[in-house]
C-alpha cells in the first residue's frame, strides 16, 4: 500500500488540451452548496470516472455540464475556451451528449420514435422512416440489441431495454464528449460488455466518455482516469495504475465533515436491548432481488443506508405498511405488517421524507399539528377536550425541544429544523413502539439536529426502536447501535457499533465486503 | 395598526358587509328600516344554509356541485308529498335523509376512487335532474304548509322575536359550524386535509370517512335549503337551486376561504352571504341590471381574492 | 407602489369600464324595417290578422309561403314532437295534445300510431341532431320549439329538400324553411301594460316583472309594454325585475327590489308564471296589493286571483291550446290547403275578471300552488275561422278534430 500516486486537482498541464477542464467550478441552491470547488479535466480520447456518495455533487456537475443548471461561480473550459453552457441546446451544439440516471422515455412512442426524439430539426425531414430504421438498429446494435423492434412501444420493454434506448439516442447526436450518468445500472452483462466494447472503440476515435457509476468493478475495468468528489469538492484524480478499490472509497469518506457534523459527541450510550419488535423476514424488494432477514429490537437505533435507488426506501416503507414487498413478510408481535393502518396498530410510526408535502400542515397551529393524528385521545363524542389537548401539546413541545411563539401559532411560521421536531412530536404523541423515519436530518439546521438526536436517544433509552433512514453519514456512525446497508436492492451488509465508521459505511454501500470488513 | 394589517384579510369580509350596508342606507332612503333589514336578514339565511356545508368540503379540500340539484330534489319531493297529502314532519326528514345519502354517495366516490369531487357531484347532479324529470315528467304540482311559508316570510316572526324562523336557524346552524370547526375531530381533520392532503392520509386521518361524513353534511344542509326554499316559492320547481351553485361558491370565496382548501372558516362565509344579498340590492336599488349585478358581483371577487391572495402570501413568507 | 397593487388597480379600471360598457350594450333593439319593408312583409297577412302583427320584427321577419312548391304526403302521416327541454308542464301539455290529436286521426287510419318525441335539454347543437334524425326517420310533420331562433335552420332547410313540414310553436325561426304557429310577444306586452294603464287610470309607479333578459321574447314584450306605457303620461316605470318565469327567482328578486325600493307602487306587467311570487313578496314585505296583469294563465294564477279577490288581466296561452293551434296548421297543409305566409300568429285570448272566474269553476280543485295550465275546454285559442283566413284551397279537414 505504499506510494499511491495522486495526482492533485490541479495537475500540471497534460501534453495534450484537455476537451474540457473544470476550474474551481461552484454551485449553491440558497444556503446548500451543491458543489464547492471542482478542479480536474478530461482529454480527448480518455475514459474518464466520476466517483463520489451520495450528495457529493456528481449530478450538479453533470446538470451544468449538459446546460440544465448555471454555475455559480469558478470555470468550465471547452475545448481551450471558457464557456458557459446556456441550455440542452448549447450543450449539444458544442458535442456533449448525456445520458441521465432517469430513464427518460415516452412509453407511448416506439422504440424508433424515442430514439430519435429531439433529432427531428436534423434529419426528420430529409430521412425516410427506413433510413430512420436503419440508423436506429445501428445504434442499438453498438450495444448489442440491434434485435429490438424499432416498431414496439417503450412501454412494452424491459428496465435494460429502456436504457439502452437513451443510450442509443445519444449515441446518435455527433457528440464529442459522452456523459453516461449511472446509465449501466439497469443493463444486463451482456449489453454492458457490448457497451464497453463501444466506448473503448470511442476512444481509439479520440472521443472522450465521462463515466459514472457505483460499481467498483466497472471503473476499474475501464476507466483511464477516475475523480473522485466529495462534499462538492474534487479530492483527487487517480490514473487507471493507481486505481484500487481501498483507495477510491478512503477519498471518498469525509473523515473531518463527520466530525463538523457532529458536533457536541454524545457518550455512547449503554441501553437495555429488549426482544426484537419488528422482524423482516426473508423479505425480498422486488422479485429477484435476494431475501434477507433483520431484526430490530426495543432500545436500539438501526441505521439504513444505501446509495440511492438501492433498496433501502422501498423497505423502510415496507415495514411502515405503505408498500408490500414482493417476497417474504415484516412482522411485529401483533402480526405481519400489511397496510399502513395494520402498522400504526402494531405501534409503528413512519415519518415520511418529504417534510413540506407528506408532513406539514402548514396554515394549521403548531397544537394542531402535534396533535392531528392522536385526537381520539382528547375527544367524547368528537368533541375536543381542549384543555387536556394544550396541555399534552405543551407536553409534547418539551419532549420535541420546538421553540415556538406558542401553540396557537401557525406551523408555517416555524424555521425549518423546529417544523422537523413538531412533525416528530406528532408522532411521539402515538406513543409508538418503533419509529421508521425517512432521513429525518434532511434540511434541518445543526440545532436543530442536535435536539432530534436527543429525541432519538431519549426514545430509543425509554424502550422505544429506532429504524433510522439517512442519507448522512456522520450522523449513522454518531447515532446508531448497527447500521443495515443496501445495495442493489437487498439488505448487503449490517455493520455492528465497534466497526462502523463511514468508510466501511460507504465500501458496503458500493457493495465491497472485503473493504467492509477490512475497516473493521 | 399592526394588528389589524395582520388580520386584514379576516377584518376585510366583514369590513366590507358593515360598509355596504352603510352605503345602501346613505343612498338609498328607506333602505334601514325594519323591513329591509329583515328582507337582508332572510336572504342572507336562504343563501348562508345553502353555502355551510359548501364551506366545510371546500375548507377540507373538495367542492360540492351539486348542491343546487339536492335543492331542487329537496323543494320538489317536499312539494309533491305534501301536495299528495304526506305529513311534513314524515316527508320532512325523509328529504333531509335523502339529502345526507346523496352527499354521503359523492364523497364515498370522491374518495374511494380518487376521482375530483368536482367531477362526483357534477354527475350526481346530472343524475338527480334526470331523476326529477323522469319521476315528474316536468309536471310538478305540489304545494307547501302555510307554517314553512311563514318559516321564510319576511314579515315572519319566531315567538317573540320579530324574525322569521329560518334566520333563527341559520343562527343556530353558525353556532353548531363554530363549535363543529374550531372544537370538533371533524373539523380539525377537514382543515388538515384540506391543508396538505398528501400529509393527512400519512396522519392517520381517515380520508374515507372523513369526506363521506362532510359531504352528507352538505347534502343534508342543501336539502334543508330545499325545503326552505319550496317554503319560500310555494312551489315545486327543481330549477329553484340554480341560483346556489354560483352564489354558494362566490360567499365562500368572497368570506376568504380559498378555493384549495385547509383554511378559512364559515364566520367568513356568513360575511360572504351578507355581502352577496347587501350588494345585490344595492345594486338593484340602483336600478342596475341583472347583468350589471353579475359583472359587479365578478369584480369584487377578483378584488378580494387579490387581497386575500398577498395576504396570505405575506404571512406564509414569515 | 408595488407591481402587484397596480395590477390590481388595473383589474379594477377594467371592471368599472365593463359596468359603463354594459350600461351602453344593454340598450339592444331589433332594427326597425322601413314603412316598405313593413308594407311588402304584411303583404302576405289576411287584411283582418294585420292589427295583431304590430312591431313584428320584435319577434322574426315576416314572408311569404315557405312551402309554395311542396305536395302534402300521402297519409297515413308521421307526427313528432322535437322538443328542446320538456322539463315544464306548458310543453307536457304540448305533447299530450299532439298525442290526443294524433290518436283521433290515427282511428281514422289517417297518422301513424305514436307521435315520435325528442327533448335536448335546451342544448342547440343536440336538438339539431334530434331534428336530422327525426326527418330521417320518416317524420312527415316535425313540430318543434327552437330553443334559439337560428340554430335549427340548417336542419329545417334540409327537411323541407325532403319533403317534411316543420311547424315551430310560440318559438319562430329566423328563416323561412318552417310554418310558424304562435303569437306576437309586442302585442302582448302592449296589452298587458294597457290594461294596467287603464286601470291605474293612467296615473301611479309601474314595476315590469319581466322574463330572462337579453333574448328576443322578452325584448319584444318590454318593448310592448313600454310603448303602451308611454301613452299614459302619468304612468311612470320605477324598475324592470327578471324573474326568470320561475317562480322562486321572481319572488327572490322582488323582496330585494322592495326592499331597496321604498317608494309606492302601484302596479305591475308581469310576463307569466311569476304573478303569483310578485304579490306573495308583496305580502311579504307589508305592501298592500298592486294592479297586476299577467301573460299567462296557469292554474296557481287563476286560483290564486279567485282567493284574493284580486282585479286581474290575463291570456290564455297554454301548452295544449298552443299545441292544438299548430296540429290544426299542420292538417290543414296536409290536406291541400296553402297558407299565405310563414307566420301564422292570434291574438291570445284575454281573460278579464268574469272570464278568469269562469274558467277557475272549470278547473275544480285547483290551488295557488297547481302548476297546470286553465284552458279552455276545447283547447281553442281562436275560431278555426281564423285560421282559415291565412290558408288558399286544400280540402276540409275530415274528422273535424275532438276536443
Amino acid at each position: 500500500m505504499s506510494e499511491i500516486a495522486v495526482e492533485e486537482t490541479a495537475p500540471a498541464a497534460p501534453a495534450v488540451t484537455p476537451l474540457v477542464a473544470f476550474r474551481g467550478l461552484r454551485r449553491n441552491f440558497g444556503e446548500t452548496i451543491a458543489l464547492a470547488d471542482c478542479s480536474f479535466d478530461i482529454v480527448p480520447g480518455e475514459i474518464h470516472a466520476l466517483v463520489g456518495e451520495n450528495g457529493s455533487g456528481k449530478s450538479t456537475l453533470i446538470k451544468i455540464l449538459s446546460g440544465i443548471l448555471a454555475e455559480s461561480g469558478g470555470e468550465l473550459i471547452w475545448d481551450g475556451k471558457v464557456t458557459r453552457i446556456a441550455d440542452p441546446r448549447a450543450a449539444q451544439q458544442a458535442g456533449i451528449a448525456t445520458v441521465f440516471q432517469e430513464t427518460l422515455v415516452l412509453d407511448q412512442l416506439s422504440v424508433r420514435d424515442n430514439v430519435v426524439l429531439g433529432l427531428d430539426r436534423l434529419f426528420r425531414r430529409v430521412q425516410s422512416t427506413a433510413d430512420e430504421t436503419r440508423v436506429v438498429r445501428e445504434a442499438l446494435d453498438t450495444i448489442g440489441m440491434g434485435a429490438l423492434d424499432p416498431d414496439m412501444p417503450l412501454g412494452a420493454l424491459s428496465l435494460a431495454q429502456r436504457q439502452g434506448v437513451t443510450i442509443a439516442r445519444a449515441l446518435l447526436r455527433p457528440w464529442r464528449l459522452l456523459v453516461l450518468d449511472e446509465s449501466t445500472s439497469a443493463l444486463d452483462v451482456d449489453a454492458r460488455d457490448r457497451l464497453f466494447e463501444a466506448l473503448r472503440r470511442f476512444r481509439g476515435e479520440g472521443r472522450s466518455i465521462l463515466f459514472v457509476s457505483h460499481r467498483m468493478d466497472e471503473i476499474l475495468d475501464i476507466a483511464d482516469r477516475s475523480t473522485v468528489l466529495r462534499s462538492g469538492r474534487s479530492v483527487a484524480t487517480v490514473t487507471r495504475a493507481d486505481t484500487t478499490t481501498n483507495r477510491l472509497l478512503e477519498l471518498m469518506s469525509t473523515h473531518e465533515e463527520a466530525q463538523a457534523a457532529e458536533g457536541a459527541v454524545p457518550t455512547a450510550p449503554q441501553r437495555a436491548v429488549g426482544a426484537a419488535v419488528v422482524t423482516a423476514k426473508s423479505v425480498e424488494i422486488v422479485a429477484g432481488s435476494g431475501p434477507f432477514d433483520l431484526a430490530v429490537r426495543a432500545g436500539e437505533i438501526v441505521g439504513i443506508a444505501g446509495l440511492e435507488g438501492h433498496g433501502q426506501v422501498a423497505f423502510i416503507e415496507a415495514v411502515a405498511g405503505l408498500r408490500n414487498p414482493a417476497q417474504g413478510a415484516v412482522e411485529t408481535d401483533r402480526g405481519v405488517v400489511t397496510s399502513f393502518l395494520n402498522a400504526a396498530r402494531a405501534g409503528i410510526a413512519y415519518l415520511p421524507r418529504e417534510r413540506k408535502t407528506q408532513g406539514i400542515f402548514a396554515p394549521l397551529s403548531v397544537l394542531d399539528n402535534l396533535t392531528i393524528s392522536a385526537l381520539g385521545r382528547f375527544s367524547r363524542l368528537g368533541l375536543l377536550a381542549e384543555a387536556r389537548r394544550r396541555a399534552e401539546g405543551m407536553r409534547l413541545i418539551a419532549q420535541s425541544h420546538v421553540t415556538t411563539p406558542g401553540l396557537a401559532a401557525p406551523v408555517a411560521a416555524l424555521s425549518g429544523g423546529n417544523q422537523q421536531k413538531v412533525f416528530l412530536g406528532r408522532l411521539l404523541a402515538l406513543t409508538p413502539r418503533v419509529l421508521v423515519l425517512n432521513d429525518p436530518m434532511r434540511g434541518v439546521d445543526l440545532g436543530a439536529k442536535q435536539d432530534i438526536y436527543k429525541i432519538l436517544e431519549q426514545f430509543a433509552s425509554a424502550g422505544g426502536a429506532v429504524m433510522l433512514l439517512s442519507t448522512e453519514l456522520a450522523e449513522l456512525c454518531l447515532l446508531c447501535d448497527r447500521v443495515a446497508v443496501f445495495h442493489n436492492r437487498s439488505l448487503f451488509a449490517v455493520i455492528e457499533r465497534q466497526a462502523l465508521n463511514e468508510q466501511a459505511l460507504i465500501a458496503a454501500m458500493f457493495g465491497q465486503t472485503a473493504a467492509a470488513r477490512g475497516a473493521g | 395598526m399592526n394588528w389589524v394589517r395582520q388580520r386584514l384579510d379576516v377584518i376585510a369580509p366583514f369590513a366590507i358587509a358593515i360598509g355596504l350596508f352603510l352605503i345602501t342606507a346613505a343612498v338609498i332612503p328607506g333602505y334601514g328600516n325594519l323591513t329591509s333589514i329583515r328582507s337582508l336578514l332572510l336572504l342572507s339565511s336562504l343563501l348562508g344554509i345553502a353555502s355551510a356545508g359548501q364551506t366545510l368540503t371546500i375548507i377540507m379540500g373538495g367542492i360540492d356541485l351539486s348542491v343546487p340539484a339536492v335543492i331542487g330534489l329537496a323543494c320538489v319531493a317536499f312539494a309533491v308529498a305534501y301536495g299528495e297529502g304526506v305529513s311534513p314532519w314524515v316527508i320532512g326528514p325523509i328529504v333531509i335523509v335523502a339529502g345526507i345519502v346523496v352527499g354521503a354517495v359523492n364523497g364515498l366516490i370522491s374518495r374511494s376512487l380518487r376521482v375530483n369531487s368536482l367531477i362526483v357531484t357534477l354527475a350526481t347532479a346530472t343524475i338527480i335532474y334526470g331523476a326529477i324529470w323522469a319521476q315528474t315528467k316536468g309536471d310538478n304540482r305540489g304545494s307547501v304548509p302555510d307554517g314553512l311559508t311563514d318559516f321564510v316570510s319576511v314579515i315572519g316572526w319566531t315567538g317573540p322575536i320579530p324574525l322569521p324562523g329560518s334566520v333563527i336557524l341559520w343562527g343556530a346552524l353558525v353556532l353548531v359550524f363554530v363549535i363543529l370547526e374550531r372544537r370538533s375531530v371533524l373539523g380539525r381533520w377537514s382543515y388538515a386535509s384540506g391543508a396538505n392532503p398528501g400529509a393527512a392520509e400519512l396522519a392517520r386521518i381517515p380520508s374515507l370517512v372523513l369526506w363521506t361524513v362532510v359531504f352528507a353534511i352538505s347534502g343534508g344542509l342543501s336539502a334543508v335549503a330545499g325545503i326552505l326554499l319550496a317554503g319560500f316559492s310555494s312551489a315545486a320547481n327543481p330549477q329553484v337551486g340554480d341560483a346556489y351553485l354560483f352564489t354558494t361558491l362566490s360567499a365562500v370565496v368572497i368570506g376568504g376561504t380559498p378555493i384549495i382548501g385547509g383554511r378559512g372558516s364559515y364566520a367568513r362565509t356568513i360575511a360572504g352571504c351578507f355581502i352577496i344579498t347587501e350588494l345585490t340590492m344595492l345594486l338593484i336599488g340602483l336600478g342596475l341590471d341583472e347583468a350589471a349585478q353579475q359583472v359587479s358581483l365578478g369584480i369584487l371577487i377578483i378584488v378580494l381574492v387579490a387581497i386575500y391572495g398577498r395576504e396570505t402570501h405575506v404571512r406564509m413568507q414569515i | 407602489m408595488t407591481l402587484r397593487s397596480m395590477l390590481r388597480g388595473a383589474a379594477l379600471m377594467v371592471g368599472v369600464a365593463g359596468i359603463l360598457g354594459f350600461g351602453v350594450g344593454a340598450a339592444y333593439a331589433a332594427d326597425e324595417p322601413t314603412k316598405a319593408e313593413q308594407e311588402q312583409a304584411l303583404s302576405n297577412v289576411p287584411a283582418k290578422a294585420r292589427a295583431y302583427y304590430d312591431h313584428y320584427w320584435y319577434n322574426a321577419p315576416v314572408g311569404p309561403n315557405p312551402y309554395a312548391n311542396w305536395n302534402p304526403p300521402a297519409p297515413p302521416w308521421q307526427f313528432c314532437l322535437n322538443d328542446s327541454m320538456l322539463g315544464t308542464s306548458w310543453r307536457t301539455d304540448l305533447l299530450n295534445e299532439l298525442k290526443k290529436l294524433n290518436a283521433q286521426y290515427h282511428a281514422a287510419g289517417l297518422t301513424k300510431e305514436d307521435v315520435l318525441t325528442t327533448d335536448s335539454n335546451n342544448n342547440i347543437s343536440v336538438q339539431l341532431t334530434q331534428f336530422n334524425n327525426l326527418s330521417r326517420q320518416g317524420c312527415n310533420v316535425i313540430v318543434s320549439t327552437p330553443s334559439n331562433p337560428t340554430g335549427l335552420c340548417a336542419g329545417m332547410k334540409d327537411a323541407m329538400e325532403h319533403g317534411v313540414l316543420s311547424i315551430t310553436v310560440q318559438s319562430p325561426v329566423n328563416c323561412p324553411y318552417a310554418m310558424n304557429v304562435g303569437s306576437n310577444q309586442y302585442y302582448g306586452g302592449r296589452e298587458l301594460a294597457d290594461w294596467v294603464g287603464k286601470a291605474l287610470h293612467g296615473k301611479g309607479n309601474v314595476l315590469i316583472l319581466s322574463g330572462v333578459p337579453g333574448i328576443s321574447t322578452t325584448i319584444g314584450l318590454e318593448a310592448g309594454s313600454k310603448a303602451a306605457l308611454a301613452k299614459y303620461p302619468g304612468i311612470k316605470i320605477v324598475g324592470t325585475v327578471y324573474g326568470f318565469w320561475n317562480e322562486a327567482t321572481s319572488k327572490t328578486e322582488m323582496v330585494k327590489w322592495l326592499a331597496t325600493h321604498p317608494q309606492k307602487l302601484d302596479g305591475i306587467v308581469s310576463y307569466g308564471d311569476m304573478a303569483v311570487a310578485a304579490d306573495e313578496a308583496l305580502a311579504q314585505s307589508g305592501r298592500p296589493p298592486v294592479m297586476q296583469a299577467d301573460g299567462t294563465n296557469e292554474c296557481a294564477y287563476i286560483a290564486y286571483w279567485h282567493e284574493k279577490k284580486l282585479h286581474t288581466l290575463a291570456f290564455l296561452a297554454g301548452g295544449g291550446s298552443n299545441g292544438y293551434e299548430a296540429f290544426y296548421v299542420a292538417m290543414k297543409m296536409l290536406n291541400g290547403a296553402k297558407p299565405m305566409t310563414n307566420m301564422v300568429w292570434f291574438p291570445l285570448p284575454a281573460l278579464n275578471d268574469a272570464s278568469a272566474e269562469k274558467l277557475y269553476k272549470a278547473w275544480p280543485g285547483i290551488t295557488p300552488t297547481s302548476t297546470c295550465w286553465a284552458d279552455e275546454p276545447d283547447h281553442h285559442l281562436v275560431a278555426d275561422a281564423y285560421i282559415n283566413t291565412f290558408f288558399k284551397g286544400g280540402k276540409p279537414i275530415e274528422p273535424k278534430p275532438k276536443p
